[in-house]
């Protein structure tokens, strides 16, 4: 009996155990088999992470213009279920937002304890929303953007949605650097969806996003967007763009595309207004490119400057088709094939270098490839492979068609023509900063290869010089500053595809400045001009006019620009004297005044035929200007005087002289230091100007070595 | 009594530590629920130290009380159990503002009382005493067991209307233990197993509620708001929990996602917030409770205290067992608490009390010449 509760009693305590035993098993089971499992869902149900948003980075310019920044604004939302009165709610907000009232009150009765009511006020909405004072209405802090140069270089900074992350442009770009990291708390939620605040719960500060320092200078990018808004309402042009870029670092300073929009409310544009032209948009560059053929020419040896080419009389046979010239030319140094632009002339330089050859140059100076500048949505360009090339392609690439370019690769490839040889990798972004202004990270000038060697690139300057001077890119003459480059005029493809089109073109221009030791390279592209139609007369009047208005500027990355055209001295009150003749006097009055210069008036004649100092010096501000005045005839019957050029870049100074029908010789590079005869003896018969030029700023001596080039230029 | 008889100190230590805890446990659990109901998030805090000195001073007076007085007590006690059994059935008096409609206790005055708690301990008594009365009868059905199989069906029948199938089955599976341990024979205990399920199926089966939770045991998609979310919550406290726990006040789910934190799911919450090894513990002293019980019960001087020590020793094994089954999902939600630990005034006051007679027994070990410990089985404890 006894030994028999014994056992039972220790039965029963083996079933307690058991039990026991399994129970623990089974909490095994659940704490520590699926405690991951069990936490991901405890963390879904109460876990309410409140995101602490950052301060998204400004972007600036090279000198430190805000281009972008934050505006603090309120956002308003609503708690369905603390609303008393959501019909007035609703009335309220909807005359507030021009909406029905009834699309706002839906939405309180859909699931959910938050509804947006209205976001991003500035303060004059804000305080009107809340002198409502409406319950159940809440406030929530948040930063807008906002671009205060409205418009200004719209396209390279791109703008943000409603939540400030990028969708365009740098600030697509950049939107990892820009928008730093959101901070978080962590505050715990019951089962009622309320916010249970505990200070020992996490909490991450967020850290705000860096800025970027742009290449871009802010005026000169004002000055590009007026200029060629201008240039495009002139011409009657669809669309256009402007690039300019410091050759030496290839830093682009500005970079202008029509039509612009404003950024502070993008979603009223089309989307084909925000593509980046300068970047994304390929076209058939036609005569500017040229550059190619000439380049790899004077590299490789095959053709020498003072070569001449005989240009078949302006038409040549290309595997059955012909391709004309504009004019009918015969013989011409191959330097006045590129100043006259002459198809003809260009085709048989390429072909005598060969397909390989200037495929590779083409290559070389970046064509078909990307650029690589930090910006989305970068197109390669078209080069085709020479192994896919027809009969034709040769030829046509050598004056431009059958090869599609971005804006951008073709600055980059006078850029290298411009620094010496060197095609640089464009920069836009020069540095990321933090909030305290440390610079995170640098992005310095960086050199892709060199594609032809210092020399080739000063000839090439030099043709390109006289394309201004005295081509087909006269219209981008500038008094006081040699400048060169080149035009294009290229026949659009039409839509469908089947030829070209015989009244759409691409004029374009692209050049830089001062051609000896450049400074500045600038493009400039026209989409379907009317009128004028051509690069030379609709792209580089715009070039010379942006020229113009950054050389005035007191400050910007040309500025001492100034010190080569006269001696060195405090040039911010330095302007330049404005050419006068055949004005008349209220007009000369009025010119000189505009520039801070006092006239003193001689002679009684109607117009202006004679000043002192001369069109194109730089002099100080209040100097006075001698303005001799006599008519038309009285001019060409006075004996003509020998005008002062000491001072004047040599490329100037042999400019007027040469207007006086003189002859000259030139002895140097630079400024002109001394000049003989001296100014204001009379001109007789036969007389040779002497000219010592000296140069007065580094880089110069590139010129050097074309000297022998301009001695040409001496012969009338 | 001498020196020697000393209550069984490990027991008593192994109680208030557990109780301790339970205090700690009800503040911490309540916290939110106490603020959302009452603003202030000590409530329950204050009512269950209130109670809980309440139970150990019981405790601590059953503890002095000869055991074998009870045994007097026990027909009235099981009279008195019957009534009060019948009176929460009846719709005015039983308290009827539970969130469930469910009528379990009794409002006496000012304070609600949950007879089954009481039933439970007087069940014990009972049985014990009639195991030892009819100790020479034990083999015989009808002259030995069925009088008291009766009066047990009743008070049964009568919680499994109220209805609280946790309860039922806990009295029930007392009840086995109790009479497997007296010696009944495993036939009777087979028909009487067999003849209980048979009512309990059908019980499951005709009431609604009792089959919803059958049902959402099964297959807890079935009832995702009602039981089935309240268990599902506490599978993902006792989860969230993993080894060490999310430490002591740092409970998530009590933020009112977890219904009943500090009554019937307290366990839930200590898994969560101590983690694996806090509710190992927390079971181990309950394991000891059981050890200690049995000890003292094999150690009792007579046939009555071991059946007595038995019997409250199952009783709490077997409420702590049901509980920490329902909250890891290995049987159906039944409304039963913690011993000692969960929120709940009848609860903790007669499971005291029931420890408070334990620790009696264990005092009168030595008391009698013909110890059982002496002529106790191959079973050394």
């Amino acid at each position: 009996m006894n030994s028999n509760q014994g056992r039972r009693t220790l039965l029963v305590i083996a079933l307690g155990f058991c039990v026991w035993s399994s129970l623990v098993g089974r909490l095994f089971f659940i704490q520590i088999l699926h405690n991951r499992e069990y936490c991901r869902k405890s963390k879904v149900q109460h876990r309410c992470e409140l995101v602490l948003n950052a301060r998204r980075g400004n972007i600036y310019d090279r000198d430190g213009t805000k281009l972008v920044f934050n505006l603090p604004v309120k956002s308003y939302y609503a708690v369905p279920q603390e609303i008393e009165n959501p019909q007035r709610l609703g009335d309220m907000f909807g005359k507030f937002l021009n909406r029905p009232s009834q699309s706002i009150i839906r939405n309180f009765y859909k699931k959910g304890s938050f509804v947006w009511l209205t976001r991003k006020m500035g303060p004059v909405e804000s305080e009107l929303i809340e002198s409502w004072s409406i319950p159940g209405v809440y406030a929530l802090g948040e930063m807008e953007r906002f671009y205060p140069g409205r418009s200004m270089g719209c396209q390279i900074i791109g703008f943000t949605d409603v939540d400030n992350s990028g969708l365009e442009g740098l600030e697509l770009q950049f939107d990892e650097q820009l928008c730093g990291e959101d901070g978080w708390a962590v505050v715990q939620m019951d089962a009622c969806g309320r916010k249970i605040p505990l200070a020992e719960y996490p909490r991450e500060e967020p850290c705000d996003g860096h800025s970027l320092v742009l290449t871009i200078q802010a005026t000169y990018q004002a000055i590009a967007e007026q200029e060629l808004e201008r240039g495009i309402q002139d011409t009657r042009a669809r669309a256009g763009c402007v690039i300019l870029m410091d050759p030496v670092t290839g830093e682009i300073l500005a970079m202008a595309n029509e039509p612009r929009y404003d950024l502070n409310h993008p979603g009223r544009v089309l989307p084909e207004w925000r593509r980046n032209r300068a970047i994304t948009d390929m076209f058939e560059p036609g005569s500017t490119f040229k550059i190619v053929a000439a380049a790899a020419a004077l590299q490789e040896e095959t053709q020498k400057p003072e070569d001449i080419i005989y240009c078949e009389e302006g038409q040549i046979e290309v595997c059955g088709k012909i391709i004309h010239d504009v004019e009918e030319f015969g013989w011409l140094t191959f330097q006045r094939v590129i100043e006259k632009s002459s198809n003809v002339g260009v085709i048989k330089v390429a072909r005598k270098l060969g397909e390989k050859i200037f495929f590779d140059y083409a290559r070389a100076f970046g064509f078909g490839n990307l650029t690589g500048i930090q910006l989305p949505g970068e197109a390669k360009g078209l080069l085709a492979h020479p192994k896919t090339w027809s009969g034709m392609s040769l030829a046509s690439m050598a004056i431009g068609h059958e090869v599609a370019v971005t804006p951008l690769q073709l600055v980059c490839a006078y850029a290298s023509l411009a620094n010496g040889g060197t095609l640089m990798k464009p920069l836009i972004v020069r540095y990321i900063v933090d909030g305290r202004g440390n610079v995170v990270r640098n992005f310095s000038p960086s050199p892709v290869r060199r594609v032809i060697s210092p020399e080739t690139a000063a000839v090439l300057r030099f043709f390109l010089a006289k394309v201004v001077e005295s081509g087909t890119g006269k219209m981008a003459r500038m008094k006081g500053l040699t400048v060169a480059g080149k035009t294009g005029t290229a026949y659009k493809l039409k839509e469908n595809g089947s030829g070209f089109s015989s009244n759409k073109f691409v004029a374009s221009f692209c050049g830089f400045f001062p051609a000896e030791s450049p400074r500045l390279v600038g493009l400039v592209i026209l989409d379907e001009p009317r009128s004028p139609h051509s690069g030379g007369r609709a792209a580089a009047p715009i070039f010379r006019r942006i020229a113009e208005r950054i050389l005035y500027l007191p400050k910007g990355p040309c500025a001492d620009l100034c010190l080569m055209t006269s001696e060195p001295g405090d040039t911010s009150q330095m302007v330049v004297v404005p050419s006068l003749s055949g004005l008349d006097s209220s007009a000369a009055v009025h010119q000189l005044q505009q520039r801070g210069l006092v006239a003193e008036l001689e002679g009684d004649g109607l117009r202006v035929y004679h000043q002192q100092p001369q069109t194109g010096l730089l002099v100080a501000r209040g100097e006075t200007v001698l303005v001799h005045l006599g008519d038309q005839r009285a001019r060409g019957s006075e004996p003509s005087e020998i005008p002062h050029v000491v001072g004047l870049t040599m490329r100037e100074a042999i400019r007027q002289l040469r207007q006086k029908e003189l002859a000259v010789r030139v002895s140097g590079s630079g400024l002109v230091v001394r000049q003989t005869p001296k100014a204001g003896s009379s001109i007789g018969e036969g007389i040779v100007c002497h000219l010592e030029c000296a140069p007065s700023g580094g880089g110069q001596s590139l010129m050097a070595v074309a000297s022998s080039c301009y001695q040409g230029v001496s012969k009338p | 009594m001498d020196g020697k008889d000393r209550p069984d100190r490990i027991l008593f230590v192994a109680i208030v530590l557990l109780v301790g805890v339970g205090i700690i446990m009800v503040y911490s659990s309540s916290v939110a629920v106490a603020q959302l109901r009452y603003q202030t998030s000590s409530f329950f805090l204050k009512r269950h130290v209130l109670r809980a000195l309440l139970g150990l001073l019981a405790m601590l007076v059953a503890m002095r009380i000869d055991y074998h007085r009870w045994q007097k007590l026990a027909g009235l006690g099981m009279l008195v159990s019957i009534f009060l059994l019948s009176l929460v059935l009846l719709p005015r008096v039983g308290w009827g503002g539970s969130a469930k409609g469910l009528s379990r206790s009794l409002n006496l005055a000012f304070v609600r009382f949950q007879p089954s708690e009481m039933v439970k301990l007087v069940l014990v008594f009972y049985i014990a005493r009639q195991m030892t009365r009819k100790e020479g009868q034990i083999g015989d059905f009808k002259e030995g067991l069925l009088p008291t199989v009766c009066v047990i069906g009743l008070s049964l029948v009568l919680i499994a209307l109220q209805p609280d199938l946790g309860t039922a089955l806990v009295v029930g599976m007392l009840v086995f233990s109790m009479f497997a341990v007296a010696g009944v024979r495993w036939i009777h205990l087979l028909k009487m197993g067999f003849l209980t399920l048979l009512g309990a199926a059908t019980m499951i089966f005709c009431v609604p509620y009792c089959r919803l939770r059958v049902l959402s045991f099964l297959d807890s998609e079935l009832d995702p708001i009602g039981a089935g979310y309240q268990i599902e919550q506490s599978l993902i406290s006792l989860g969230s929990g993993g080894i060490f726990g999310v430490g002591l006040g740092n409970s998530r789910q009590k933020l009112l996602f977890l219904p009943e934190p500090h009554t019937d799911f307290v366990f839930s919450i200590l898994g969560e917030e101590l983690g694996f090894v806090g509710v190992v513990v927390i079971l181990a002293l309950f394991l000891l409770v059981a050890w200690r019980g049995l000890r003292a019960a094999r150690g009792a001087a007579d046939r009555f205290g071991f059946l007595m020590g038995t019997g409250i020793t199952a009783m709490i094994f077997l409420n702590m067992a049901v509980n920490v089954a329902v909250v890891t999902r290995l049987c159906p939600t039944t409304g039963l608490t913690l011993p000692f630990i969960s929120y709940g005034g009848s609860s903790l006051l007669f499971n005291l009390i029931g420890m408070g007679i334990l620790l009696n027994i264990s005092r009168r070990r030595l008391a009698g010449k013909a110890s059982w410990k002496k002529r106790r089985g191959p079973c050394a404890c």
